[in-house]
């Protein structure tokens, strides 16, 4: 009666695209394609780690390559507290070990240095070719240098920005130690948009907050170039509280932007603030997408990079997606709970497609919690909707403008919870 | 003989892919619940099982969470930032996460 031998069975299973010599039947990883699908992340941030860690999740048949050049990971997130002497940088520190070994993600440290679009395939710094059915690109940000004169990489390492967590963190942490009592700590922050709006007077408060312990004969000067706001307003009536006249705020929006630097003279210049002298000076410069979206085509005039908001799908290139900072995912604000809710709602969408289905109507959440010192904090929450292919705003905003201080303490060790909650959630901690 | 060979060669082929479909159907395509409850582990931890001062979610009862969802969303129960959350949902998004949560173990 055995017509079908075992040879014509294995034939016809390859009929419909499942052979395995082993076991018989295996589903393969993306069914379109009758292979393993191959999704290559590169950036190992907030977003891409996050991406990478749910692909596998939503899809453990996917191949999953991450890219990131540095074996550890200082996030910009909780860098503040580091500056204020409140924490040590091992905490903000983090490593890639759980993404390999619970989730089986292939983590590559290199630096991916040209995005062949049509080939589909990358090229890293090490010499190795990567093809990819779906790429993610996920570089934060970089820093424009042209707009104010006399600022550059080389002369960070004299008016450190701190904007990207790690050795200048360090850096700055150091000049604070090194001033002297009496002396004037600059923040200038960059023109719109940038990483982390709120930050500026995060920073402003924690080290007001280190130098009321240590040098309180010390002042900060935020040169603040998103001007006045609601925000601020709430921010101002802790500074009060707290830190009363330790820190003079300049409007430094539209004719107040900063122009010029001078690293010699520790002076900063703008055209109505005039030229402000410092002792320490934090210069963070305007910023746009991570370079290698700039190389690879998927930036426009504004140097950030258009998306589709349904599934972050570039609006440049073909199969490839982009979230984070880098993306204009507008009205979300550029923070670390962006790009990793970016970061789940990109992995679910590539996960559906690849898979021939519909991605579900979601929520898009973000918060950013702000330290005024280790007691005090305020947030900020949004929660989005998509609308006609568009991000409108469906809840959130400020902390309760009236609440106690019991609730500023509440919210402040809502703060540290959400800081492990997010880092244990994007390096795939368990 | 050569009818009933071709026979038996069609059905293994669309019972094979009949297996197929159903696995696809079950593994690949993350539901709207899963991705919705996935955005509370951001603050609540990896499974829900809450983190620092942030509360667990995981092995709650469904009407536990529904009453405070629906609490944070009317005003009735005091929240720091759960209050700014819940205001988006729907009803249905509250019963759905809730029956997720309250499913998992702890």
């Amino acid at each position: 009666m055995s017509q079908v031998n075992r040879r014509e069975f294995i034939k016809m299973l390859g009929a419909v695209g499942v052979v395995s010599a082993t076991s018989g039947l295996i589903l393969p990883g993306s069914v379109m394609a009758g292979a393993k699908a191959r999704v290559v992340v590169v950036g190992g941030g907030f977003g891409g780690a996050t991406c990478a860690n749910y692909l596998r999740q939503y899809d453990s048949s996917l191949d999953v390559t991450l890219i990131e050049p540095n074996t550890r990971f200082v996030t910009c997130p909780f860098s503040n507290t580091v500056l204020a002497g409140m924490r040590s940088i091992n905490f903000i520190t983090h490593n890639y070990d759980g993404l390999r070994k619970n989730r089986n993600i292939n983590v590559i440290h290199d630096t991916v240095v040209s995005i062949d679009v049509a080939a589909k395939k990358l090229e890293l710094k090490g010499g190795k070719i990567l093809g990819y059915d779906r790429l993610v690109v996920s570089p934060g940000i970089s820093f424009d240098w042209n707009e104010i004169e006399g600022s550059s990489e080389e002369n960070s390492k004299i008016m450190p920005h701190a904007w990207k967590a790690g050795a200048q963190t360090l850096l700055l942490r150091k000049q604070l130690e090194a001033m002297k009592d009496g002396g004037k700590v600059i923040i200038a922050s960059p023109r719109k948009p940038f990483r982390a709006p709120p930050a500026p007077y995060e920073r402003a408060s924690l080290i007001a907050y280190y130098l009321k312990k240590s040098k309180p004969s010390s002042k900060v000067l935020l040169v603040d170039s998103s001007g006045d706001s609601e925000e601020l307003a709430m921010f101002r009536k802790g500074w009060e509280k707290l830190y009363k006249g330790m820190i003079e705020w300049v409007d430094g929006s539209e004719q107040g932007e900063i122009v010029s630097a001078n690293v010699g003279a520790l002076s900063l210049t703008g055209r109505t603030v005039g030229t402000l002298k410092g002792d320490v000076v934090n210069l963070i410069p305007p910023q746009r997408a991570g370079e290698i979206a700039r190389v690879a085509g998927l930036v426009n005039k504004s140097g950030w990079c258009p998306v589709d908001q349904k599934n972050f799908a570039s609006r440049l290139q073909k199969d490839i997606h982009v979230i984070g900072d880098a993306c204009i995912a507008d009205p979300m604000q550029k923070t670390g709970h962006s790009a990793n809710t970016q970061g789940k709602i990109c992995a679910a969408a590539i996960v559906t497609e690849l898979n021939g289905g519909t991605m579900p109507e979601v929520i898009y959440s973000t918060s950013i919690y702000s330290l005024l010192s280790p007691k005090y904090a305020l947030s900020s929450a949004g929660v989005y909707r998509l609308e006609n292919g568009k991000l409108k705003r469906a809840s959130g905003g400020l902390s309760d403008k009236k609440a106690s201080r019991k609730t500023r303490l509440k919210e402040a060790r809502f703060a540290t919870g959400w800081y492990k909650g997010i880092t244990m959630d994007m390096f795939g901690k368990t | 003989m050569m009818r009933q060979s071709r026979f038996i060669h069609l059905m293994i082929i669309s019972t094979v892919a009949l297996i197929l479909s159903i696995n696809v159907g079950m593994a690949a395509t993350p539901s709207k619940v899963k991705i919705m409850a996935d955005a509370c582990l951001t603050c609540h931890g990896p499974n829900g099982m809450g983190s620092g001062k942030i509360p667990e979610l995981n092995g709650l009862e469904k009407s536990d969470i529904t009453e405070s969802l629906f609490g944070f969303k009317s005003g009735d129960e005091k929240s720091t930032i759960m209050g700014r959350y819940a205001n988006a949902l729907s009803d249905d998004e509250i019963n759905r996460l809730a029956e997720y949560f309250g499913g998992l173990d702890k």
